[in-house]
């Protein structure tokens, strides 16, 4: 027994030793290169997937970024505050974040801002000052575009109903905002109904199905994605009425659908390269080169024939065109 | 005859509220017709509720099922979308796939249900936990599985099933009415569905009289599994798509109709005739909702408003 617990007692101790041996001292030597630790929300869907790729690629494309590490938080704000303290721990010379929930992970942004390390946000805004830039996209811009370009396909005059997001959301809320502030401009534009679809596209497809039976006559449909606007169309569609132009997003099963009715639609962005903006912006962070504190992604939207050119018809219905710019080693497996 | 007519009578008294909640409802939908010109009773709208109700009414039976037992099903949700992602991946859009494939997703709705019976009679664990880990489980496997890009295509016959007709009717509303005739001989004229209720009521009474209760409420979870699973693949073909998310809120909805329609959580009661009308009502609120073009605010309202005062009716009668 004695010897046995001696023994025991020997090889826990070798085994200590191993990982702190390979753990600390076998830590390989930090060349000069930049460390990028990106703690990301979450992986649940293929845009979240597409958005991981983008950082990969923008990091893998500068030769100033010798590593970089994603965590992968579950949409959990415990488990990303625990995720930015593993980063800092890996050493990192700069800090994305794609927040759970924003105020929650205050604490461990500040914590690593005020050691000094760079903190890009995007995803979001923060209620703090403790982050050196937040990438942004415009979602009021985002409705404004998407509305613009159904208000002039439809002469500046017809009947249209709208279809957004999940009610209180704050990118369904600021599209919808931006959306509304055109069409206000146009007063030949009738706003039939609004309802929120929570991004669903069978919840969009039912109450399209309604609207079909409450207004005898749509002439447009806005729709902040083309999660709504896809099935929104298939049941215009499958009622036997025309179909109509349309906005969405860069969504492939909504614009593959475009493509093969030959019906005219607009895509408009909900970029993944948020995440490869956030790189640059973080590179030149831990250079020391002055960054804007919030820095607008510019993006231009899809109309029908840019849709026609990106659209990939053999390609998943939740490939987002136009974000698939990047070397094939990094795409996201289909 | 008398005893005919007097089992009408008690069916009529013991559905006395969810009766009065439809009335009252086709008098709402009156009222819009006459005040606004939008009509519920066009024989299109009454279509697609259909379309609507037999998938919602599918998974509210197995859901049921699990409620008489004494239990409920908190990972329908997530088998509905599995099942979606599995059938779609698999079946890739070709017609000669679909029954096989269907057959197999069937099987995996089967295997989810043993898992959660096995859970909670062998390891006692309460079903609120049982399944909604087993949900959670199920996110993490499809997720992984997936890697967030659900592959596949829906094949064309499957898209027929969840959007085409048959005599103008569709038919998908013929799937539910052969499923909810099977359900019902089951929980009517079968041994099984005797044995359901009285385990149900008094689990500990119904082993000693000699009923295999565990068996009984594993059978349960596997039919519900069962009922999602064929959701899952009906949903596929009634969008023509997968999607990872299909089946969120299907959990809720369907104990809430399952309850709508006189099933007890706690067990013993419930049945085909209440969980249609359950999920008639629900489907009523929102497409007259729909149609008189009432914000989410006051859709969420009157869908809380007039679930509880048909449960309060419906509990009063009992005593």
């Amino acid at each position: 027994m004695k010897q046995g617990l001696r023994i025991f007692l020997l090889l826990t101790f070798m085994c200590t030793l191993s990982v702190a041996v390979f753990a600390g001292g076998g830590q390989e030597e930090k060349d000069d290169g930049i460390v990028i630790g990106f703690s990301n929300a979450g992986m649940g869907d293929s845009w979240r997937q597409f958005l991981v790729a983008n950082f990969n690629a923008a990091c893998a494309a500068d030769p100033a970024v010798s590593e970089y590490y994603i965590t992968n938080a579950d949409e959990k704000p415990e488990k990303q505050l625990a995720d930015i303290d593993d980063l800092l721990v890996k050493g990192i010379d700069a800090l994305i974040v794609y927040p759970t929930v924003a105020d929650a992970i205050i604490p461990a942004i500040e914590r690593v801002y005020d050691e000094g390390i760079p903190v890009i946000v995007f995803g979001g805004t923060i209620d703090t000052q403790s982050y050196t830039s937040l990438v942004m996209q415009d979602l009021l811009e985002f409705g404004r575009a998407q509305a613009q370009w159904l208000a002039d396909e439809l002469g500046g005059s017809g009947k249209i109903v709208m279809l957004s997001g999940i009610a209180g959301n704050t990118t369904a809320e600021d599209r919808l905002a931006g959306a509304r502030e055109v069409f206000n401009k146009y007063p030949g534009i009738e706003i039939l109904d609004h309802q929120y679809c929570d991004w669903s596209p069978p919840k969009a497809k039912s109450i399209m199905e309604a609207m079909i039976q409450a207004f005898p006559q749509i002439d447009g449909i806005w729709a902040d994605s083309g999660l709504m606007s896809w099935p929104a169309l298939q049941a215009l569609d499958e009622a036997g009425r025309p179909l109509v132009p349309s906005t969405g997003d860069q969504l492939n099963g909504y614009t593959k659908f475009l493509v093969s009715k030959g019906v005219r639609g607009y895509a408009y962005p909900m970029t993944t390269q948020l995440s490869a903006e956030a790189v640059r912006q973080a590179i030149k962070a831990a250079k020391g080169e002055s960054v804007d504190k919030v820095v607008y992604i510019d993006i231009d939207g899809y109309g029908p024939d840019e849709i026609a050119d990106l659209t990939k018809p053999d390609l998943s219905d939740w490939w987002w065109i136009g974000d698939d710019q990047m070397p094939e080693e990094f795409l996201p497996e289909i | 005859m008398v005893s005919s007519i007097r089992n009408r009578e008690s069916r009529f008294k013991t559905y006395k509220g969810l009766y009065l909640a439809v009335g009252a409802l086709l008098i709402a939908a009156l009222v819009i017709n006459f005040t606004t010109g939008i009509n519920f009773f066009k024989f299109t709208n009454l279509l697609n509720i259909a379309r609507s109700f037999s998938m919602l009414g599918i998974a509210a039976l197995g859901q049921t099922i699990v409620v008489i037992s004494g239990g409920l099903d908190l990972s329908v949700a997530e088998t509905i979308s599995t099942a979606n992602v599995f059938a779609a991946t698999f079946m890739g859009g070709q017609n000669q796939l679909f029954l096989p494939i269907t057959l197999l997703t069937l099987g995996f709705g089967a295997a989810v249900g043993f898992f959660n019976g096995l859970l909670i009679t062998k390891r006692n664990v309460p079903p609120f936990i049982a399944t909604l880990g087993t949900a959670i489980l199920l996110k993490g496997i499809r997720l992984m599985w997936t890697k967030g890009l659900p592959r596949g295509k829906i094949p064309p016959n499957l898209v027929t099933l969840g959007t085409g007709t048959t005599f103008g009717i569709p038919n998908l509303f013929f799937v539910f009415i052969v499923f909810a005739v099977i359900i019902s001989i089951l929980l009517t004229r079968m041994g099984y569905g005797r044995r359901l209720y009285a385990v149900g009521t008094n689990s500990a009474v119904a082993t000693l009289s000699g009923i295999r209760s565990d068996r009984i409420i594993i059978v349960s979870y596997v039919l519900c599994g069962i009922s999602a699973a064929f959701v899952g693949i009906l949903l596929g073909g009634y969008t023509g798509m997968a999607d990872q998310k299909i089946g969120e809120g299907y959990d809720l909805d369907t104990i809430a109709v399952a309850v709508l329609g006189g099933a007890a959580i706690g067990g013993g009661s419930g049945s085909v005739q209440g969980t249609v009308i359950g999920a008639i009502i629900m489907l009523m609120i929102t497409n007259i909702s729909l149609l008189a073009r009432f914000p989410i605010q006051s859709q969420m309202m009157i869908k809380g408003l007039v679930i509880i005062l048909a449960l309060t009716i419906n509990a009063r009668r009992k005593r």
